[in-house]
Protein backbone atom coordinates (compact mmCIF):
# COMPACT_ATOMS: atom_id res chain seq x y z
CA UNK A 1 0.00 0.00 0.00
CA UNK A 2 2.74 2.44 1.01
CA UNK A 3 4.79 1.34 -1.96
CA UNK A 4 1.87 2.03 -4.29
CA UNK A 5 1.36 5.45 -2.74
CA UNK A 6 5.05 6.32 -3.21
CA UNK A 7 4.87 5.07 -6.78
CA UNK A 8 1.78 7.18 -7.41
CA UNK A 9 3.46 10.29 -6.00
CA UNK A 10 6.51 9.58 -8.18
CA UNK A 11 4.26 9.11 -11.21
CA UNK A 12 2.50 12.38 -10.36
CA UNK A 13 5.84 14.17 -10.51
CA UNK A 14 6.66 12.35 -13.73
CA UNK A 15 3.31 13.37 -15.19
CA UNK A 16 3.93 16.89 -13.94
CA UNK A 17 7.32 16.97 -15.65
CA UNK A 18 6.29 15.48 -18.97
CA UNK A 19 2.46 15.51 -18.86
CA UNK A 20 2.16 13.07 -21.73
CA UNK A 21 0.25 10.17 -20.18
CA UNK A 22 -2.50 10.13 -17.52
CA UNK A 23 -0.66 7.45 -15.57
CA UNK A 24 -2.05 8.39 -12.15
CA UNK A 25 -5.71 8.14 -13.10
CA UNK A 26 -5.05 4.93 -15.06
CA UNK A 27 -3.63 3.32 -11.92
CA UNK A 28 -6.44 4.70 -9.79
CA UNK A 29 -9.13 3.41 -12.17
CA UNK A 30 -7.47 -0.02 -12.33
CA UNK A 31 -7.15 -0.18 -8.53
CA UNK A 32 -10.75 0.91 -8.05
CA UNK A 33 -11.79 -1.86 -10.42
CA UNK A 34 -9.87 -4.40 -8.32
CA UNK A 35 -10.44 -3.15 -4.76
CA UNK A 36 -13.41 -1.08 -3.64
CA UNK A 37 -11.94 0.93 -0.79
CA UNK A 38 -12.32 4.43 0.54
CA UNK A 39 -8.54 4.84 0.15
CA UNK A 40 -9.07 5.26 -3.58
CA UNK A 41 -11.10 8.42 -2.92
CA UNK A 42 -8.40 9.76 -0.65
CA UNK A 43 -5.73 9.07 -3.23
CA UNK A 44 -7.82 10.54 -6.04
CA UNK A 45 -8.37 13.67 -3.96
CA UNK A 46 -4.79 14.23 -2.79
CA UNK A 47 -3.07 13.15 -6.00
CA UNK A 48 -5.49 15.40 -7.92
CA UNK A 49 -4.40 18.29 -5.72
CA UNK A 50 -0.72 17.43 -6.17
CA UNK A 51 -1.08 17.16 -9.94
CA UNK A 52 -2.97 20.46 -10.09
CA UNK A 53 -0.10 22.03 -8.25
CA UNK A 54 2.54 20.42 -10.46
CA UNK A 55 0.71 21.21 -13.67
CA UNK A 56 0.00 24.75 -12.51
CA UNK A 57 -3.73 24.29 -12.78
CA UNK A 58 -6.43 25.60 -10.41
CA UNK A 59 -6.48 23.45 -7.28
CA UNK A 60 -9.42 21.10 -6.76
CA UNK A 61 -10.53 20.65 -10.34
CA UNK A 62 -8.41 17.55 -11.02
CA UNK A 63 -9.41 16.12 -7.61
CA UNK A 64 -13.04 16.52 -8.57
CA UNK A 65 -12.51 14.88 -11.98
CA UNK A 66 -10.56 11.99 -10.45
CA UNK A 67 -13.19 11.50 -7.70
CA UNK A 68 -15.94 11.31 -10.34
CA UNK A 69 -13.85 8.83 -12.35
CA UNK A 70 -13.43 6.61 -9.27
CA UNK A 71 -17.14 6.84 -8.49
CA UNK A 72 -18.07 5.85 -12.07
CA UNK A 73 -15.66 2.89 -11.86
CA UNK A 74 -17.34 1.75 -8.63
CA UNK A 75 -20.77 2.04 -10.22
CA UNK A 76 -19.68 -0.03 -13.24
CA UNK A 77 -18.01 -2.55 -10.93
CA UNK A 78 -21.32 -3.17 -9.16
CA UNK A 79 -23.11 -3.93 -12.44
CA UNK A 80 -23.22 -7.38 -14.04
CA UNK A 81 -20.97 -6.42 -16.96
CA UNK A 82 -17.90 -6.10 -14.76
CA UNK A 83 -17.46 -9.88 -14.50
CA UNK A 84 -14.81 -10.10 -17.17
CA UNK A 85 -11.45 -8.48 -16.53
CA UNK A 86 -11.25 -7.11 -20.09
CA UNK A 87 -14.02 -4.64 -19.16
CA UNK A 88 -11.17 -2.47 -17.84
CA UNK A 89 -10.40 -1.57 -21.45
CA UNK A 90 -13.71 0.15 -22.34
CA UNK A 91 -13.90 1.68 -18.84
CA UNK A 92 -10.45 3.21 -19.25
CA UNK A 93 -11.23 4.34 -22.76
CA UNK A 94 -14.45 6.11 -21.71
CA UNK A 95 -12.98 7.67 -18.57
CA UNK A 96 -9.71 8.82 -20.16
CA UNK A 97 -11.68 10.22 -23.08
CA UNK A 98 -13.97 12.08 -20.66
CA UNK A 99 -10.98 13.44 -18.70
CA UNK A 100 -9.24 14.57 -21.89
CA UNK A 101 -12.41 16.24 -23.14
CA UNK A 102 -12.83 17.96 -19.79
CA UNK A 103 -9.20 19.18 -20.06
CA UNK A 104 -9.90 20.48 -23.56
CA UNK A 105 -12.95 22.38 -22.31
CA UNK A 106 -11.49 23.66 -19.02
CA UNK A 107 -7.78 24.12 -19.75
CA UNK A 108 -7.96 24.48 -23.56
CA UNK A 109 -5.38 21.70 -23.93
CA UNK A 110 -4.74 19.71 -27.14
CA UNK A 111 -6.54 16.48 -27.90
CA UNK A 112 -5.15 13.31 -29.53
CA UNK A 113 -7.30 10.26 -30.10
CA UNK A 114 -4.21 8.04 -30.57
CA UNK A 115 -2.92 9.05 -27.17
CA UNK A 116 -6.27 8.09 -25.64
CA UNK A 117 -6.29 4.72 -27.41
CA UNK A 118 -2.71 4.10 -26.29
CA UNK A 119 -3.54 5.01 -22.69
CA UNK A 120 -6.58 2.72 -22.75
CA UNK A 121 -4.42 -0.14 -23.98
CA UNK A 122 -1.86 0.70 -21.31
CA UNK A 123 -4.53 0.22 -18.67
CA UNK A 124 -4.57 -3.51 -19.40
CA UNK A 125 -0.99 -4.29 -18.27
CA UNK A 126 -1.44 -1.82 -15.38
CA UNK A 127 -4.57 -3.65 -14.29
CA UNK A 128 -2.91 -7.08 -14.49
CA UNK A 129 0.19 -5.96 -12.56
CA UNK A 130 -1.95 -4.27 -9.91
CA UNK A 131 -4.14 -7.33 -9.61
CA UNK A 132 -1.14 -9.59 -9.03
CA UNK A 133 0.25 -7.02 -6.60
CA UNK A 134 -3.00 -6.73 -4.61
CA UNK A 135 -3.64 -10.47 -4.51
CA UNK A 136 -0.09 -11.62 -3.72
CA UNK A 137 1.63 -8.84 -1.82
CA UNK A 138 -1.07 -7.05 0.20
CA UNK A 139 -1.96 -8.81 3.42
CA UNK A 140 -5.70 -9.28 3.98
CA UNK A 141 -7.55 -9.43 7.24
CA UNK A 142 -7.85 -12.91 8.59
CA UNK A 143 -11.07 -14.69 7.72
CA UNK A 144 -12.64 -16.02 10.87
CA UNK A 145 -15.23 -18.68 10.64
CA UNK A 146 -18.09 -18.46 13.06
CA UNK A 147 -18.39 -21.76 14.84
CA UNK A 148 -21.69 -22.47 16.56
CA UNK A 149 -23.76 -19.64 17.94
CA UNK B 1 -26.94 -0.12 2.24
CA UNK B 2 -25.48 1.75 5.18
CA UNK B 3 -22.00 1.29 3.78
CA UNK B 4 -23.15 2.53 0.40
CA UNK B 5 -24.67 5.63 1.89
CA UNK B 6 -21.51 6.28 3.92
CA UNK B 7 -19.43 5.83 0.78
CA UNK B 8 -21.64 8.30 -1.10
CA UNK B 9 -21.43 10.78 1.74
CA UNK B 10 -17.66 10.43 1.77
CA UNK B 11 -17.50 10.97 -1.98
CA UNK B 12 -19.77 14.03 -1.80
CA UNK B 13 -17.71 15.50 1.06
CA UNK B 14 -14.44 15.16 -0.83
CA UNK B 15 -16.12 16.46 -3.98
CA UNK B 16 -17.41 19.50 -2.13
CA UNK B 17 -13.97 20.17 -0.61
CA UNK B 18 -12.49 19.99 -4.11
CA UNK B 19 -15.10 22.39 -5.41
CA UNK B 20 -14.49 24.81 -2.53
CA UNK B 21 -10.74 24.60 -3.10
CA UNK B 22 -11.30 25.31 -6.78
CA UNK B 23 -13.42 28.36 -6.02
CA UNK B 24 -11.03 29.66 -3.36
CA UNK B 25 -8.05 29.13 -5.67
CA UNK B 26 -9.87 30.83 -8.53
CA UNK B 27 -10.25 33.86 -6.28
CA UNK B 28 -6.48 33.79 -5.70
CA UNK B 29 -6.68 33.16 -1.97
CA UNK B 30 -4.41 30.09 -2.04
CA UNK B 31 -1.40 31.76 -3.56
CA UNK B 32 0.66 31.74 -0.39
CA UNK B 33 0.25 28.04 0.56
CA UNK B 34 0.70 27.07 -3.09
CA UNK B 35 3.98 29.01 -3.27
CA UNK B 36 5.14 27.37 -0.07
CA UNK B 37 4.45 23.87 -1.37
CA UNK B 38 6.02 24.67 -4.72
CA UNK B 39 9.31 25.41 -2.93
CA UNK B 40 9.48 21.65 -2.39
CA UNK B 41 7.78 20.37 -5.53
CA UNK B 42 9.52 22.49 -8.17
CA UNK B 43 13.11 21.24 -7.45
CA UNK B 44 11.87 17.65 -7.47
CA UNK B 45 9.94 18.25 -10.67
CA UNK B 46 12.95 19.98 -12.24
CA UNK B 47 15.26 17.12 -11.23
CA UNK B 48 12.90 14.60 -12.72
CA UNK B 49 12.56 16.64 -15.88
CA UNK B 50 16.34 16.90 -16.27
CA UNK B 51 16.73 13.17 -15.64
CA UNK B 52 14.07 12.48 -18.24
CA UNK B 53 15.73 14.76 -20.77
CA UNK B 54 19.14 13.18 -20.09
CA UNK B 55 17.66 9.71 -20.47
CA UNK B 56 15.98 10.78 -23.68
CA UNK B 57 19.32 12.10 -24.97
CA UNK B 58 20.99 8.80 -24.16
CA UNK B 59 18.30 6.93 -26.04
CA UNK B 60 18.61 9.39 -28.89
CA UNK B 61 22.37 8.80 -28.92
CA UNK B 62 21.84 5.06 -29.29
CA UNK B 63 19.45 5.64 -32.18
CA UNK B 64 21.81 8.16 -33.73
CA UNK B 65 24.78 5.82 -33.33
CA UNK B 66 22.85 3.07 -35.05
CA UNK B 67 21.79 5.41 -37.86
CA UNK B 68 25.35 6.68 -38.16
CA UNK B 69 26.70 3.12 -38.37
CA UNK B 70 24.22 2.31 -41.15
CA UNK B 71 25.01 5.57 -42.89
CA UNK B 72 28.74 4.87 -42.58
CA UNK B 73 28.28 1.45 -44.11
CA UNK B 74 26.25 2.89 -46.97
CA UNK B 75 28.83 5.63 -47.54
CA UNK B 76 31.66 3.10 -47.58
CA UNK B 77 29.84 1.10 -50.25
CA UNK B 78 29.19 4.30 -52.17
CA UNK B 79 32.85 5.28 -51.88
CA UNK B 80 33.97 1.86 -53.11
CA UNK B 81 31.58 2.19 -56.06
CA UNK B 82 32.87 5.67 -56.82
CA UNK B 83 36.50 4.52 -56.62
CA UNK B 84 35.74 1.68 -59.01
CA UNK B 85 33.95 4.08 -61.33
CA UNK B 86 36.81 6.55 -61.07
CA UNK B 87 39.36 3.84 -61.85
CA UNK B 88 37.29 2.72 -64.82
CA UNK B 89 37.02 6.31 -66.07
CA UNK B 90 40.76 6.84 -65.66
CA UNK B 91 41.41 3.69 -67.64
CA UNK B 92 39.04 4.86 -70.36
CA UNK B 93 40.79 8.23 -70.40
CA UNK B 94 44.18 6.55 -70.75
CA UNK B 95 42.82 4.35 -73.54
CA UNK B 96 41.50 7.40 -75.35
CA UNK B 97 44.77 9.22 -74.84
CA UNK B 98 46.71 6.24 -76.21
CA UNK B 99 44.38 6.08 -79.19
CA UNK B 100 44.77 9.79 -79.89
CA UNK B 101 48.56 9.55 -79.56
CA UNK B 102 48.60 6.54 -81.82
CA UNK B 103 46.50 8.18 -84.52
CA UNK B 104 48.74 11.24 -84.41
CA UNK B 105 51.72 9.01 -85.30
CA UNK B 106 50.30 6.48 -87.73
CA UNK B 107 47.55 7.85 -89.92
CA UNK B 108 44.34 5.84 -89.29
CA UNK B 109 43.33 6.39 -92.90
CA UNK B 110 46.47 4.53 -94.04
CA UNK B 111 46.72 1.99 -91.27
CA UNK B 112 43.75 0.12 -89.88
CA UNK B 113 44.76 0.00 -86.21
CA UNK B 114 43.14 -2.32 -83.71
CA UNK B 115 43.69 -1.37 -80.06
CA UNK B 116 44.45 -4.34 -77.81
CA UNK B 117 45.41 -4.88 -74.23
CA UNK B 118 48.44 -6.78 -73.04
CA UNK B 119 47.20 -9.65 -70.91
CA UNK B 120 50.38 -11.68 -70.50
CA UNK B 121 54.09 -11.27 -70.83
CA UNK B 122 56.97 -13.72 -71.00
CA UNK B 123 59.35 -14.43 -73.86
CA UNK B 124 56.49 -13.23 -76.03
CA UNK B 125 53.46 -11.12 -75.11
CA UNK B 126 49.80 -12.12 -75.21
CA UNK B 127 47.12 -9.66 -76.30
CA UNK B 128 43.37 -9.79 -75.70
CA UNK B 129 42.30 -9.79 -79.35
CA UNK B 130 42.40 -12.82 -81.60
CA UNK B 131 41.01 -14.51 -84.66
CA UNK B 132 37.47 -13.28 -83.90
CA UNK B 133 38.70 -9.69 -84.19
CA UNK B 134 40.33 -10.25 -87.55
CA UNK B 135 43.89 -10.80 -86.36
CA UNK B 136 46.05 -13.06 -88.55
CA UNK B 137 49.58 -14.38 -88.20
CA UNK B 138 52.28 -11.98 -89.37
CA UNK B 139 50.45 -8.75 -88.48
CA UNK B 140 52.53 -6.14 -86.75
CA UNK B 141 52.06 -4.81 -83.21
CA UNK B 142 52.98 -1.18 -82.63
CA UNK B 143 52.74 1.60 -80.09
CA UNK B 144 52.76 5.07 -81.62
CA UNK B 145 55.32 4.54 -84.39
CA UNK B 146 57.37 1.98 -82.49
CA UNK B 147 57.56 -1.61 -83.52
CA UNK B 148 56.82 -4.16 -80.81
CA UNK B 149 56.51 -7.47 -82.56
CA UNK B 150 54.66 -9.70 -84.97
CA UNK B 151 51.72 -12.01 -84.40
CA UNK B 152 53.05 -15.56 -84.31
CA UNK B 153 50.12 -17.49 -82.89
CA UNK B 154 46.39 -16.87 -82.61
CA UNK B 155 43.39 -18.22 -80.82
CA UNK B 156 39.79 -16.98 -81.19
CA UNK B 157 40.10 -14.48 -78.33
CA UNK B 158 43.84 -13.84 -77.94
CA UNK B 159 47.07 -13.73 -79.87
CA UNK B 160 50.74 -14.24 -79.17
CA UNK B 161 53.25 -11.66 -80.28
CA UNK B 162 56.84 -12.48 -81.20
CA UNK B 163 59.10 -9.77 -79.78
CA UNK B 164 62.28 -8.61 -81.55
CA UNK B 165 64.19 -9.66 -78.42
CA UNK B 166 63.30 -13.29 -79.17
CA UNK B 167 66.35 -15.17 -80.55
CA UNK B 168 64.23 -16.55 -83.42
CA UNK B 169 63.34 -13.03 -84.60
CA UNK B 170 65.24 -11.56 -87.55
CA UNK B 171 64.41 -8.23 -89.15
CA UNK B 172 65.92 -6.12 -91.90
CA UNK B 173 66.58 -2.70 -90.35
CA UNK B 174 68.46 0.49 -90.95
CA UNK B 175 69.85 3.03 -88.56
CA UNK B 176 69.65 6.73 -89.15
CA UNK B 177 71.75 9.31 -87.37
CA UNK B 178 73.79 12.45 -87.89
CA UNK B 179 76.64 10.38 -89.38
CA UNK B 180 74.46 8.77 -91.99
CA UNK B 181 72.49 5.66 -92.66
CA UNK B 182 73.48 2.01 -92.09
CA UNK B 183 71.68 -1.18 -93.00
CA UNK B 184 71.72 -4.38 -91.04
CA UNK B 185 69.86 -7.35 -89.66
CA UNK B 186 68.28 -7.16 -86.21
CA UNK B 187 68.68 -10.37 -84.28
CA UNK B 188 67.06 -11.12 -80.97
CA UNK B 189 69.19 -11.78 -77.92
CA UNK B 190 68.25 -13.27 -74.63
CA UNK B 191 67.26 -10.35 -72.45
CA UNK B 192 65.79 -6.96 -73.12
CA UNK B 193 68.25 -5.86 -75.81
CA UNK B 194 68.84 -6.99 -79.37
CA UNK B 195 71.74 -6.89 -81.80
CA UNK B 196 72.00 -5.11 -85.12
CA UNK B 197 74.33 -7.27 -87.19
CA UNK B 198 75.77 -7.36 -90.68
CA UNK B 199 76.58 -3.63 -90.82
CA UNK B 200 79.21 -2.80 -93.40
CA UNK B 201 82.35 -1.13 -92.10
CA UNK B 202 82.00 1.80 -94.51
CA UNK B 203 78.54 2.62 -93.09
CA UNK B 204 78.40 5.05 -90.18
CA UNK B 205 76.77 3.85 -86.98
CA UNK B 206 76.94 5.71 -83.70
CA UNK B 207 75.46 5.51 -80.22
CA UNK B 208 72.04 7.20 -80.00
CA UNK B 209 71.07 6.53 -83.61
CA UNK B 210 67.52 5.31 -84.02
CA UNK B 211 66.92 1.98 -85.73
CA UNK B 212 63.98 1.66 -88.15
CA UNK B 213 62.32 -1.24 -89.92
CA UNK B 214 63.22 -1.79 -93.55
CA UNK B 215 59.77 -3.13 -94.41
CA UNK B 216 60.91 -6.10 -96.41
CA UNK B 217 59.21 -8.73 -94.21
CA UNK B 218 55.64 -9.42 -95.26
CA UNK B 219 53.28 -7.13 -93.41
CA UNK B 220 55.88 -4.96 -91.67
CA UNK B 221 55.71 -1.33 -92.83
CA UNK B 222 58.87 0.61 -93.51
CA UNK B 223 60.08 3.25 -91.06
CA UNK B 224 58.79 1.95 -87.72
CA UNK B 225 61.12 2.74 -84.84
CA UNK B 226 62.63 -0.39 -83.39
CA UNK B 227 65.06 1.01 -80.88
CA UNK B 228 68.07 3.12 -80.13
CA UNK B 229 71.72 2.10 -80.52
CA UNK B 230 73.45 1.91 -77.14
CA UNK B 231 76.81 0.39 -78.10
CA UNK B 232 78.78 -0.10 -81.34
CA UNK B 233 81.19 -3.02 -81.89
CA UNK B 234 83.54 -1.92 -84.68
CA UNK B 235 86.20 -4.63 -84.82
CA UNK B 236 88.48 -4.40 -87.89
CA UNK B 237 89.21 -8.11 -87.87
CA UNK B 238 85.46 -8.86 -88.24
CA UNK B 239 83.71 -8.77 -91.59
CA UNK B 240 80.79 -6.67 -90.30
CA UNK B 241 80.13 -4.14 -87.58
CA UNK B 242 77.62 -4.87 -84.82
CA UNK B 243 75.54 -2.60 -82.59
CA UNK B 244 73.57 -3.18 -79.44
CA UNK B 245 70.02 -1.84 -79.66
CA UNK B 246 67.53 -1.25 -76.90
CA UNK B 247 63.82 -0.49 -77.32
CA UNK B 248 62.62 3.09 -76.85
CA UNK B 249 59.56 2.03 -74.82
CA UNK B 250 59.46 -0.50 -72.06
CA UNK B 251 56.63 -2.93 -72.73
CA UNK B 252 55.81 -3.27 -69.05
CA UNK B 253 54.90 0.44 -68.96
CA UNK B 254 52.22 0.03 -71.60
CA UNK B 255 48.61 -1.07 -71.25
CA UNK B 256 47.50 -0.73 -74.81
CA UNK B 257 49.26 -1.63 -78.03
CA UNK B 258 47.89 -1.59 -81.59
CA UNK B 259 47.76 -4.24 -84.26
CA UNK B 260 48.11 -2.99 -87.84
CA UNK B 261 45.47 -4.93 -89.75
CA UNK B 262 46.24 -3.64 -93.26
CA UNK B 263 49.84 -2.58 -93.73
Amino acid sequence: MKFLLVLLIFLSFLQGAFSSLELVILILISRSFIVEERTNYYWAFFLGLLLSLLLNQPLGILSLIYLVAIKITYIIKRTSISGHWLVILPISLILVLAIELASVVIFKSSFSIWSIIFQSLLSLPIYLILRVWEERFIPKKEIRLKVGK
Amino acid sequence: MKALLFDLRFFITLGLISLVLFLVDSLGLLKLPKTAVQYITIPVQYGLYQTGISFQRHLEFITLARTAALENKALKTQLANLLTENSSLRKQLLDNQSLTDQYSKLNPQTYDLLPTRIIGMGKSITIDKGENDGIVIGQVVVFKDNYFGQIKGISPKSAEVLLPQDPTSKLAVFSQGEGGRAKGILVGQFGSEFLMDKILHQEKVSVGDLVYSEGTEGKLPKGLIIGRITQVFDRQNEVFQQAKVEPVFNLTDLDIVFVIKNP
